[in-house]
């Protein structure tokens, strides 16, 4: 009884120094992404502040880009993207250049970078058509003249459900 | 505590009027229900604030429409319906529903009970969420299923030694391996069917969802528990009633059906992490797929090691309980020798643990990019340091166990002077790997440091430094053991001292090529840099290989110098091996948080979203709290099966006869 | 390293091991060596959470050390023994009696004398910038902007002097207070804010960056601040309500030529 009585006390012990130290690390509560409305009659400042708010939390596209880094770091930076967007591959216009490498990452891979995006417009992170339309509205306004709006039909697209 | 939730669910309420027909025809229902609130308000909750001489108000207020009484969410107007029907069908909302309205006939039914009604997605549980019972409870059951699944692994191969070697001790230990087991068994079955009762009821939309991918997988599960008890059952109380090759033959039974089930579970779970063979929307398109998914494989071995290793640790605090508590030498002779078999194994399941888990990492990532950076880099991050300071402590409980074991060897007091520079190995390793990369610092603090990297500790955050660190804590480790061997021998093959200087140049050339590596991680791109890991990890292995190779043949015919003492170990060791198997345990609760953790909103990752109120993970400060309770009910239980195990004082075990068949 | 503190340590334990001490004297010397290194040895100073992490280890692995064969422990033991009983140590004990409730007492002080401080939090140092920020209704593009008087340099030596003696104005007029009249980010106010104003002598700050990196920052100061790694909580005003455009480039012109630093060169991404 008495080996026992010490056995308890022991292990109690250790489990409270293991809780002690559970609570010594930075404690950050992480909640789902909210999803921000997307309006037909959204200016298109307000289309870029959504596709802003986006890029930073439900696409988490900044785990792997950068905005105007000064170093890239394993993708490529976004910093102007929508200045060269238009003349990245032949033939694509800014928009169709954009959502490309937004519906589908693999078909074209910056020099000096290697493959690995995820098609976001699919689970889990599954961006709709509208709220890639406002990413494509934001990656744009980064050194470019954005011109897309809600209205604009890509052909990667799917039909509405 | 479920019988009570079942009951308050069950219980019936009060009976109300039957609602005007008008209602049922009109599309209130659509939006409003008798107790819940759905889109508005409930009945109950309207005729709380509202009495009948604000039936022509609320008329208004139905034919407009409108929003700001009880939300945001506006009501669409209804300017068809007759104010005389309003009022009639606000009447009876208002008076059947009333606080304290006198029912009139027909029970009232609690919502979601109607029969072939649709189930609600979640239900609650009392006082501690579901979240957190389904937590504990499914870990509770993980618990003593690794341990009734370790336990006949290495009774079994126990057995085998013991056979083959004709040494009776290690059936007896064998013996009491096994007596631990039938008890426990019960135990796991009974956790799984809580668990399983939990899920159902607090998780129906999941559950429906699961069992229509897995259904099929449910018979083989369930005839493979039915030819498990079989065999253990038969392998325990058959023990020294059968020809033992019949009695080796139903402990392979028992491991290959334990492992059938292990493997069905984890397509379960691992379906959630990693889904597979189905669509985007998740319907099933391949069942087979569905089972054998990304981590599918990966979590299987991992777990196989982690609980030999586990269920080693628990063998080896069940026999420091038994040490500390004997009366007499030879008891002591007994339990200190199964507390150094468990301890055995333990180390032998952590050596390679760690590749396995780089192994599962590695598939998680390829899997999803988003998961292994949630795993590595976002919140997860701070977890690894926690599991550092702990698997660090593991290292430094096992060395220092095996180095008091060395009191037990008669002329093994020469090696003591190795202790110190092995112990500082461990902890500058301990220390590497405990480091954070952004250190918490208060203002003050990160003003003279410049920011939240420290700028000569920085180098130790990254992983290199950590692997390099990890590496080279196993190959001390190992030279513990290595030293611990020779405690009593002496090699008397004539090459003895170019066996030693080979053995020596093996381990310093080795350790030297891993702090290499680890160091030119630093000066090389990040995608040389994953690549290191490889050639670090196949140094330590050849090393070990290696030296074991040599160390056997160097010691075959090798002088015994002195006898082993069993039982003449300072009792402080014991404590050692309950440290160890505690912090095992904390381990283990720790990586069922980040394994269930990182699918983060997701109940199926990417197909089937959590909606419930415990969508969000919570602080690791929480998750220490819950895995220290999980942890503290285990030995609790543990206490209870091995004070059940003790009352067979019986001898149970005989030393079986020469010719019986 | 600080070896004024680790050189004289070092050699204190080289000179107690030639004394031969007991095993408790000599683990108290090891414990307080790792103390002070950690504490005074490493520049800049760790951080007191990774200091109590370090010392946790280090304790039981001590305590390990002194408990691992039978020895040492009843070494231990026969120390601990004579330390309290024998009358030679009767001065040291009556000594650590006086010394250690002091010490306790001390630290007791210490803390309920030390103002209260900010819970520590992780930060980005160089948050990144938009690639276009409007400044008073003209578009201006970070990326691609350059200081308009900066090749007033090599040009026309007056004229440039006379934007940075502009810049200097501006300097002491609305900076200072924060920033520090060595621009070490220690002026008058830079107690009460936290995160502290940036030093701009330190090396790795406008010396790493580009001039229009730090016009954003001064145009649009702390609201300006991107949403990710929220939050900044930095005091830093949005100066473009006071300064123009040339007021701003002119001061920028100033910080580096106050502090001796050359601006990062503007390099043409592709």
């Amino acid at each position: 009884m008495k080996t026992a009585l010490k056995l308890l006390l022991f292990t109690l012990l250790v489990t409270g120094f293991y809780t002690y130290i559970g609570q010594m690390v930075p404690q950050t509560e992480v909640h789902p992404p909210k999803t921000r409305e997307l309006r037909a009659d959204m200016t298109q400042d307000e289309l870029i502040e959504a596709g802003q708010e986006i890029v930073g939390g439900k696409g988490t596209c900044l785990g792997c880009h950068t905005i105007g880094a000064d170093k890239p770091g394993r993708f490529p930076d976004l910093g102007g993207v929508g200045a060269r967007a238009g003349s990245r591959k032949p033939g694509l216009t800014d928009v169709e250049y954009l959502a490309e490498s937004l519906y589908d990452p693999n078909a074209f891979i910056v020099e000096g970078y290697s493959p690995g995006m995820p098609q976001i417009s699919k689970s889990p992170i599954g961006l709709t058509d509208p709220e890639i339309l406002a990413v494509i509205a934001y990656l744009q306004s980064l050194g470019g003249e954005p011109s897309v709006t809600l209205q604009t039909h890509l052909k990667q697209a799917r039909a509405p459900k | 505590m479920l019988a009570l939730a079942v009951l308050a669910f069950l219980t019936p309420g009060p009976v109300r009027a039957e609602a005007p027909p008008l209602m049922k025809q009109s599309d209130c229902l659509a939006c409003h229900q008798p107790d819940r609130k759905v889109v508005g308000p409930s009945f109950t909750d309207i005729a709380g604030r509202y009495g009948t001489a604000d039936i022509p108000k609320l008329v208004q207020k139905v034919k407009q429409g409108g929003a700001g009484n009880w939300g945001a969410l506006a009501m669409s107007p209804h300017p068809d319906l007759k104010d005389a029907d309003l009022g009639a069908m606000i009447g009876w909302i208002l008076t059947a529903h009333a606080p304290g309205a006198n029912p009139a006939k027909g029970p009232d039914v609690i919502a979601g009970t109607k029969p072939g009604q649709e189930a609600p997605a979640y239900r609650n549980f009392p006082v501690i969420g579901s979240r957190v019972a389904i937590w504990i409870v499914a870990q509770l059951h993980l618990m003593f299923a690794a341990f009734v699944l370790a336990v006949p692994m290495f009774a079994f191969i126990i057995e085998l030694i013991g056979y083959r070697t004709k040494d009776e001790r290690y059936d007896h230990l064998a013996h009491e391996f096994t007596k631990l087991l039938s008890t426990s068994f019960s135990f796991t079955a009974s956790l799984g069917v809580l668990l399983s009762f939990l899920l159902i009821f607090l998780y129906p939309k999941l559950m429906s969802y699961m069992t229509a991918i897995f259904g099929w997988t449910f018979l083989p599960y369930v005839l493979l528990f039915f030819a498990e008890t079989v065999f253990l059952y038969s392998y325990y109380y058959g023990w020294g009633k059968f020809h033992p090759k019949v009695h080796l033959l139903l402990g392979l039974g028992l491991n290959i059906t334990g492992m059938g089930i292990l493997f069905i579970a984890d397509s379960w779970l691992t379906f959630m992490n990693s889904p597979n063979g189905v669509t985007e929307s998740g319907e099933l398109v391949n069942r087979w797929a569905a089972v054998h998914n990304f981590t599918w494989m990966p979590i299987n071995v991992h777990r196989i090691i982690a609980n030999i290793a586990f269920g080693g640790s628990i063998a080896g605090a069940y026999a420091a309980f038994k040490f500390l508590d004997a009366k007499t030498d030879e008891e002591r002779a007994h339990y200190d020798w199964m507390g150094y078999i468990g301890n055995f194994i333990a180390i032998s399941g952590l050596l390679p643990l760690p590749f396995a888990g780089y192994w599962l990492g590695k598939e998680i990532y390829a899997y999803s990019q988003n998961m292994g950076m949630t795993l590595m880099g976002g919140a997860f991050s701070w977890l690894f340091i926690i599991q550092a300071v702990l698997i660090g402590t593991l290292f430094l409980a096992v060395n220092y166990y095996l180095w008091l074991g060395m009191e037990r060897i008669e002329g093994a007091e020469r090696f003591r002077k190795f202790i110190k520079y092995l112990l500082g190995g461990v902890t500058v390793c301990f220390l590497v790997w405990a480091t954070p990369h952004s250190l918490v610092a208060t203002v003050e603090e990160s003003r003279k440091m410049g920011g939240a990297h420290h700028p000569a500790l920085g180098v130790l955050g990254v992983m290199s430094a950590k692997n390099t660190a990890v590496n080279i804590l196993i190959l001390t480790t190992y030279v513990s053991f290595l030293l611990y061997r020779r405690g009593n021998k002496k090699a008397t093959v004539p090459w003895a001292k170019t066996g030693d200087r080979i053995e020596f140049l093996i381990f310093a050339s080795s350790a030297i090529f891993v702090i290499f590596l680890g160091v030119l991680g630093y000066f090389v791109e990040a995608k040389v840099r994953i690549r290191l890991s490889v050639p670090q990890v196949a140094a330590v292995l050849f090393a070990m290989i290696s030296v074991t190779v040599i160390d056997i043949f160097m010691f075959r015919k090798a002088e015994i110098t002195g006898e082993i003492r069993w039982g003449k170990i300072p009792r402080r060791a014991q404590y050692a091996l309950f440290l160890i198997a505690i912090t095992f345990t904390w381990i283990m609760g720790l990586m069922g948080y980040v394994r269930a953790g990182i699918r983060q909103h997701w109940h199926v990752y990417g197909v089937m979203r959590d909606e419930s109120i415990n969508a969000f993970t919570p602080t690791l400060g929480f998750a220490a709290k819950v895995v220290s309770v999980t942890v503290l009910l285990f030995f609790g239980f543990l206490a209870i099966i091995f004070w059940l195990t003790g009352l067979t004082t019986s001898a149970d075990w005989k030393p079986r006869k020469d010719g019986q068949a | 390293m600080n070896f004024w503190v680790v050189v004289p340590m070092v050699l204190a334990l080289i000179g107690l091991r030639f004394l031969k001490p007991g095993i408790l004297l000599w683990l108290a010397a090891w414990w307080g060596g790792c103390f002070i290194f950690l504490r005074f040895g490493i520049l800049p100073p760790l951080p007191s959470s990774i200091i109590g992490l370090f010392m946790a280890i280090l304790t039981a692995a001590l305590a390990l050390y002194g408990t691992a064969d039978a020895d040492k422990l009843s070494a231990i033991g026969k120390s601990l023994r004579a330390f309290l009983m024998e009358r030679r140590f009767a001065p040291w004990l009556w000594g650590s009696l006086v010394v250690i409730p002091l010490l306790v007492g001390f630290n007791a002080y210490r803390q309920a004398t030390s103002e209260a401080v900010a819970p520590a939090t992780g930060r980005t140092i160089h948050p990144a910038p938009p690639s276009e920020i409007t400044f008073r209704g003209k578009k201006i593009d970070i990326l691609k902007a350059s200081n308009p008087f900066r090749e007033l340099e090599g040009k026309d030596k007056a004229a440039f002097a006379g934007h940075v003696a502009g810049g200097r104005a501006i300097y002491y007029k609305n900076c200072v207070f924060c920033h520090g009249d060595n621009m070490e980010g220690d002026g008058l106010y830079s107690h009460g804010l936290d995160p502290q104003p940036a030093n701009f002598a330190d090396p790795t700050t406008i010396a790493m960056l580009q001039e229009s990196y730090l016009f954003w920052r001064i145009a649009k100061g702390g609201p300006g601040l991107p949403e990710e790694s929220a939050p900044w909580a930095s005091a830093m005003p949005a100066w473009e309500a006071t300064l123009g455009e040339d007021e701003i480039w002119d001061v920028i012109l100033f910080l580096y030529s106050f502090t001796g630093r050359k601006p990062r060169a503007q390099e043409r991404a592709e």
